[in-house]
């Protein structure tokens, strides 16, 4: 299936196969998301010369005609050059590492190397909420979570439910706008957004300790997103 | 025009056949990825305008036993309207010139890279975000389809829903760079 739709994205399929996979396009629903990642990744693969010259070719005719597949290469010129500075980054280190290897050899001591690397905890700018759980479930409480993105939420309190966000900003969020939240004992979950009081609540029940993240789409369009810890 | 449905009304009538907005909004954004993948231009535009024409053929009482089918029939049939328009367009122009054609879609150089702007807009997303996006597009050569499903083990999420996660980063990474540009213009 992935080979049927990469062949559409290019330009490969005969003319009746093309119909078949723009019906499905319109039958299954996240056809369209799956066929979105796919050329994303064919454009990261272009912008990374990874593709024979037939391919790059269709992708240039086919997936970058667009304002919309232009900005899609812009980013993963982006990303590419970044690979290309790491990559270069890390040839030096291993050169490094195999010199100063080579040299304790020759010195005759024993070198014991323990290759554990110790991940680095993820760094929180300043999106962080502490809340005590007793204070989100109840009490008269509003707080600003300084989150370096495009808005600012706000967090707070109404009675009868347990966390609810509002956002600020002059953004109108048309039906259908939905909230994605990537909570810790709950999975992702879909929110919608209140359309009256531009607002998406993670419901009724007290809210798990942890981090959350977030991403807010108006309309079909994503224009936020950031995270925050909840501490029991 | 005694009788006719104009307007909002065709719009309420169109959004009580197809279900909720959020239906609503589906079809439109599958509209535009068709658009887009059969190499149109003005996506949202025709997007709208097939919309438009479902709405008639619903007010005209026309019987549609399935929209979702019907609304691809007229999306082909604008899609065609658009590509005969841009081949003549591309004529025009032709002739104009005195030059070879280069076809319909001339070829499209790379744009300049800009590593100003996607480094300002990486700058609006938390740490743990520009992190995860750089994790996920800038992986070692050879090794993508390995670290991400890696990856996605970590987060305790499926490949899919990693995908989906990062295509949405991606988005807003986009948008950003996008109002940066206008901003510039």
């Amino acid at each position: 299936m992935k080979a049927e739709l990469t062949a559409y994205l290019l330009g490969n399929l005969p003319e009746d196969r093309r119909e078949t996979v723009a019906a499905l396009l319109f039958t299954q629903p996240d056809l369209v998301t799956e066929m979105e990642a796919l050329e994303v990744d064919l454009i990261d693969r272009f912008a990374r010369g990874e593709l024979g010259a037939a391919e790059a070719q269709n992708v240039r005719a086919r997936l970058l005609s667009s304002e919309y597949g232009m900005d899609q290469l812009r980013v993963a010129e982006g990303f590419a050059a970044q690979a290309r500075k790491r990559q270069k980054t890390q040839s030096r280190v291993r050169i490094c590492a195999a010199i100063a290897a080579c040299a304790m050899v020759l010195a005759g001591g024993a070198f014991t190397y323990t290759a554990r690397q110790k991940a680095a905890p993820p760094t929180v700018s300043t999106a962080v909420i502490v809340l005590p759980l007793s204070t989100v479930r109840g009490d008269a409480h509003v707080a600003q979570i300084h989150a370096p993105q495009i808005h600012t939420p706000q967090i707070h309190t109404p009675q009868g439910e347990a966390v609810r966000f509002a956002f600020n900003g002059t953004e109108e969020f048309p039906a259908g706008s939905v909230a994605y939240v990537h909570t810790p004992d709950r999975g992702e979950l879909q929110l919608p957004i209140r359309t009256v009081d531009r607002s998406f609540s993670l419901g009724a029940a007290p809210p798990a300790p942890g981090r959350y993240e977030w991403e807010v789409n108006a309309g079909r369009t994503l224009i936020a997103a950031g995270e925050f810890d909840l501490l029991p | 025009m005694k009788g006719a449905v104009h307007g909002r009304d065709r719009f309420e009538l169109l959004l009580n056949r197809i279900g909720t907005p959020e239906q609503y909004e589906a079809l439109r954004y599958r509209l535009i990825a068709y658009f887009r993948w059969e190499q149109c231009r003005d996506h949202e535009y025709l997007a709208d305008e097939t919309i438009d024409r479902l709405a008639q053929r619903m007010a005209a009482g026309t019987d549609i036993a399935n929209w979702s089918s019907y609304a691809l029939g007229i999306a082909r049939l604008v899609a065609k309207e658009h590509r005969a328009s841009l081949l003549r367009e591309a004529k025009l122009m032709h002739e104009l010139a005195q030059q070879p054609s280069h076809g319909i879609y001339p070829d499209i150089a790379v744009p300049a890279d800009d590593p100003a702007d996607l480094n300002s807009c990486l700058e609006r997303f938390t740490t743990l975000q520009k992190d995860q996006l750089l994790r996920y597009y800038v992986g070692e050569r050879g090794l993508m389809v390995e670290n991400r499903r890696a990856f996605a083990d970590e987060l305790a999420l499926t490949p899919n829903a990693l995908s989906n996660r990062m295509l949405r980063l991606r988005k807003l990474l986009i948008h950003c760079m996008s109002a940066k540009r206008k901003e510039r213009r």
